[in-house]
């Protein structure tokens, strides 16, 4: 009778056991649920700010929305106005006011050494156009199409100031009138890095005539006005690619002696147009599991799935829905691509500042395909064994790898192969 | 003294090359075969599938392994998704991913797996089972190769030999791959009644239900297809 009970006793305990462990992963694969209102502040790039302000409605109108399961009002994603460039948010970043640095350059090793824990969740790629004042069709216009990368680093440290030196059919003594961003600017670091550095010359030899813009909204403000005339600057890509602006013309460049290629989205992708650069939130560390809203909105703007507009939308899980970023003209990564990206990481663990070196393709590949596989394997392998969570790897953003890691790993891997 | 120092020379002799030749089937058995199986798949009805195994032989830590599979789709066609062996998956967690048989036909573009462990599986076994319907026959064979193969352990890259599979794509009992089924292949199949591999009268295009035998069942085979030509 005893024995009886106890067996009894034991059985009631361990399906105890099971019902309670039972339930407990039901409400943490509801890991979402536990999002909390709260208020975050982003600051930095003027590139990635309209991919920002995009995805700011959203998030709270999803967040917001019964139907998508969270209910959660009071949310508050602050982005002030103006966007003040990479290097000022990064340094916001470092000095510990703000949550996320937007960020269209990677940080110097000075940010790095300051904040070693710094964390890059790389969210597109972008590229630098060379643009011509177009009004009328010229000014210079039609009459200035192509230049060599020589050319351009020429005239933006004023070693050719008159537009005569390109076309003879454009009066002796127009001068060439420049502007540029502020140095500090992600902008300004990878037209440095593509239009600077390959001649010896960096952001510091500008011409001193140079009208100094600071964010990419003001130089496409520039260079739309009519009275803007003989004006060349440098923009993101993401500004001219998808509708160029009026009076705006992007400029064909040779690279390294080669053929005059436009800067297109397809053209860097496919490394014939040579500048690119990535566009990062950063964050002070891998957010822990407290940090659900940053945590969120790192998973909300990166995943296809769920950073699908327009606004309000369901996640349809379908990973070929444009995403803001495409929105807004830059290059997306597709989300399984992590090969050929091992800069990054470098660049975490303070490996440097400068990981955009001229003429050289780092970025990923495009393609998802074996080596992403092994790249992923070799991620989550390491995470379980006490390294460090690889971002690239870590799609939801929660500073784990976990089983939706790999679910989101092997859903775009089909997806791009389909 | 003498005649045993002699006796051991003369051991030795005896000795030394069988030594060799053992320690020459050593190396020689264990050097990583990727294959399909089974080598030859023998004649099937037109809608009729068939599988084959890919198979791996003499590996050692085995973490990771990518493949690509061609075959000629005017004979072939696959159907279902390949489905993961069991050598990798009993060892550790993996991920095993294929890319659409449909994406281009005749081609499946990086089926791979790859361990979440970073120890790998040792020995023999099963990766994958591929399914294959036949859409039309031959005179002939039709070949299933195995193309891009990457196979590595945690940290290096494994050299491994391959074999693909050969498909007889002719019409069931059309022994003498002439395209029609008729008393000329009635003969070939008397001729090798009753044989095995190690017969002297063995012909393994008689053997059309691939079992090792030229029997009764052969005969069927051919039986029921007789007059049939393409």
């Amino acid at each position: 009778m005893n024995k009886s009970n106890h067996r009894t006793k034991a059985i009631t305990a361990v399906l105890t056991v099971l019902i309670i462990a039972s339930m407990s992963s039901l409400l943490l694969s509801k890991s979402y649920a536990t999002i909390t209102p709260g208020t975050l502040k982003i600051d930095g790039s003027s590139t990635v700010y309209p991919v920002s302000v995009d995805a700011q409605a959203n998030f709270s109108n999803w967040l917001a929305d019964p139907a998508n399961g969270w209910n959660i009002s009071g949310t508050i994603v602050n982005i002030p106005y103006p966007p003040p460039g990479s290097g000022t948010g990064l340094n916001e970043l470092v000095g510990g006011t703000i949550d996320m640095a937007a960020a269209s350059k990677f940080p110097t090793a000075g940010n790095v050494a300051t904040l070693p824990t710094m964390k890059l969740f790389p969210i597109a790629v972008d590229s630098v156009a060379i643009i011509v004042h177009s009004a009328g069709g010229q000014t210079p216009g039609s009459l200035i199409t192509q230049l060599t990368d020589k050319n351009v680093s020429d005239i933006f440290v004023g070693a050719i100031t008159d537009w005569h030196a390109f076309n003879s059919s454009i009066p002796i003594g127009t001068t060439i009138n420049v502007a540029v961003r502020v140095s500090t600017s992600g902008t300004a670091d990878c037209f440095q890095n593509f239009f600077l550095k390959p001649f010896g010359r960096t952001t510091a030899n500008i011409t001193s005539s140079a009208s100094v813009e600071t964010d990419n909204q003001d130089i496409i403000n520039l260079m739309t006005n009519p009275s803007s005339t003989w004006f060349i600057a440098y923009v993101g890509l993401g500004f001219t690619d998808v509708t160029p602006p009026p009076n705006v013309q992007p400029v064909s460049v040779s690279f390294k002696g080669g053929a005059y290629v436009a800067p297109t989205k397809a053209n860097v992708k496919t490394g014939a147009y040579f500048p690119y650069r990535y566009l990062f939130y950063d964050t002070a560390g891998t957010p822990n599991a407290s940090d659900t809203l940053l945590r969120s909105w790192i998973a909300y703007v990166r995943s296809p799935i769920w950073s699908a507009y327009p606004s309000g939308s369901n996640p349809t899980g379908n990973v070929t829905t444009p995403t803001w970023v495409d929105k807004e003209g830059y290059i997306r990564l597709p989300w399984a691509d992590l090969t050929n990206s091992t800069n990054v990481p470098s660049v975490i663990l303070g490996g440097g500042s400068d990981a955009c070196p001229p003429q050289q393709h780092n970025f990923p590949d495009q393609v998802v395909n074996y080596d992403d596989v092994v790249y992923f394997s070799r991620a989550y392998i390491a995470a379980h064994n006490g390294g460090v969570v690889d971002p690239l790897c870590d799609f939801n953003a929660d500073g784990q790898m976990t089983l939706s890691d790999i679910r989101g790993f092997a859903q775009s891997y089909i997806a791009a192969n389909s | 003294m003498n005649k045993r120092i002699f006796a051991i020379v003369i051991a030795m002799c005896i000795m030394l090359p069988a030594l060799a030749g053992a320690l020459g089937k050593v190396k020689a058995a264990s050097s990583p075969v990727l294959s399909l199986q089974p080598a030859n798949v023998p004649p099937r009805n037109i809608g009729q599938t068939f599988t084959v195994t890919l198979h791996v032989d003499n590996v050692t830590n085995l973490w990771s392994w990518k493949v690509n599979v061609t075959w000629d789709p005017a004979y072939l066609t696959m159907t279902v998704d390949p489905i993961e062996g069991s050598f990798l998956s009993n060892v550790n967690g993996t991920l095993f991913l294929t890319t659409p048989y449909a994406k281009t036909p005749g081609v499946l573009n990086e089926m791979s797996d790859t361990s979440f462990s970073s120890i790998g599986a040792s020995g023999n076994g099963d990766l994958a089972t591929l399914t294959f319907t036949v859409i039309a026959h031959g005179y002939n064979t039709t070949a299933i190769n195995l193309t891009n193969v990457v196979m590595q352990d945690f940290s290096n890259p494994i050299t491994v030999s391959v074999v693909g599979a050969t498909v007889s794509n002719t019409i069931p009992g059309d022994i003498t791959g002439d395209g029609s089924v008729d008393i000329y292949d009635a003969i070939r199949l008397a001729n090798a009644f009753s044989s095995n591999p190690h017969s002297s009268n063995w012909n393994p295009l008689a053997d059309l239900n691939g079992d090792g035998f030229v029997d009764i069942y052969d005969a069927i085979i051919l039986a029921n297809h007789f007059g049939q030509h393409l």
